[in-house]
């Protein structure tokens, strides 16, 4: 294989490094955040969101600000306010 | 974070409130709100006959499946406006909700009605299709609820529309439009049905947490026209406020209406029947006559011996 960086990532490999993210989708695009544990509060600021014009699930779960989320976790920010 | 009335997790946090709640008191919540919206500004009587303006969308979806849970008789009133694909998938998601709920739905088509849909009539007339989808939409929702003999006529419009339709007629001093605008906006005309909003005090992120909390499938997709609206910057401005000061946006709204009186209200002098079908206006024909004869030059038949009422 003459490929570098992610493409040497494959089977196992790959998974373990994506479990140890947290994954956030926005308008439907996805982003990987390297943390631990991160509050849904600094998940909205990290991408510059209004707490006002947002809602926060995992797992089809509606989150409040204090909740944090892990690695491993997906969580899906929908907005009110359409993106242009 | 817990629940302030049953100290279960929260599913939802309301700083303007000033409480969390989990997800079934949220709920009970909102249709509480709402029932004091519609008694408040008394926009219904229990059992009235009223139709709901369906967009496919979460506001008016929402207001339908609240309307019901709280015992009205509610019907659905869906507008194709013919706009490529969008407007497809709009009327499928309002389509499937109906069917779901086994609920009346009826169905306006432009395309099939007059023969094209806003975005080519507005190309040819050389006008703003948002404009002109508004000014077809009211008219269409009007003449329909009338005929049908409908007494009430409810749309989606939620807090964040109603403070962002607030902020730009203040900023524009818009007098006419603040002394009308209003949770309940009457018949004063037997050709008028009443329009209501019993989601003027209900937030968009709660009408949002509503709609997931009671798995509607709503239209998620922004209309393509609606790009670079204004009401957008409205909101977001707002949106602000609200996060600095909770509680702004509801009480810019509310005590707007406390005051509204200041206004002096002008909408139904110089009004009279349109020459060609007979509803309001303030010329000779309606401006959506006007806009039916340049497009296909020639106007709708007068419908008046069809009318439920007036």
């Amino acid at each position: 294989m003459s490929g570098h960086g992610p493409a040497l990532l494959t089977g196992g490999r790959l998974h373990a490094i994506i479990s140890f993210m947290i994954r956030v989708v926005i308008n439907g695009k996805e982003y990987q955040l390297g943390k631990r544990k991160m509050r849904i509060e600094a998940v909205l600021r990290r991408f510059h969101i209004n707490p006002e014009t947002a809602l926060a699930l995992r797992q089809e779960e509606l989150l409040t600000e204090d909740e944090a989320l892990f690695e491993g976790d997906t969580c899906i920010i929908m907005r009110t306010i359409a993106e242009q | 974070m817990k629940c302030k009335k049953c100290g279960k997790k929260a599913a939802i946090r309301l700083r303007a409130h000033h409480i969390s709640l989990c997800g079934e008191d949220f709920l009970s919540f909102v249709l509480n709100r709402v029932q004091q919206t519609i008694k408040r500004y008394k926009l219904f009587v229990p059992k009235e006959r009223m139709v709901v303006a369906v967009s496919g969308g979460k506001d008016s979806l929402a207001l339908f499946d609240i309307l019901q849970r709280l015992g009205y008789p509610v019907e659905g009133f869906h507008i194709d406006l013919g706009i490529d694909g969008f407007s497809q998938r709009a009327r499928e998601a309002a389509e499937a909700f109906f069917v779901e709920r086994e609920a009346p739905l009826h169905l306006y088509s432009l395309n099939e009605n007059i023969g094209a849909g806003v975005p080519k009539i507005a190309s040819q007339l050389r006008r703003s299709p948002c404009s002109l989808c508004g000014l077809m939409r009211r008219y269409i929702m009007n003449r329909f609820a009338w005929e049908k003999g409908f007494s009430a006529l409810a749309t989606g419009h939620n807090l964040d529309d109603e403070g962002a339709a607030l902020l730009g007629n203040v900023t524009r001093w818009q007098i006419g439009y603040l002394a009308r605008q209003a949770p309940l906006l009457p018949a004063f005309h037997p050709r008028l049905v009443k329009k209501a909003k019993p989601l003027a005090l209900v937030s968009e992120r709660e009408v949002l947490a509503y709609c997931i909390l009671r798995a509607i499938a709503y239209h998620e997709e922004q209309c393509p026209h609606a790009k670079g609206a204004t009401s957008r910057s409205h909101k977001e401005a707002l949106n602000l406020l609200e996060y600095y000061s909770p509680g702004s946006k509801i009480r810019f709204y509310q005590e707007f209406l406390k005051h509204q009186g200041i206004f002096p209200d002008s909408a139904s002098q110089g009004l009279q029947e349109c020459a060609v079908c007979g509803f309001l206006t303030t010329r000779e024909r309606c401006q959506f006559c006007e806009v039916l004869e340049h497009y296909k030059g020639s106007p709708i038949p007068v419908r008046r011996s069809e009318a439920g009422k007036g």
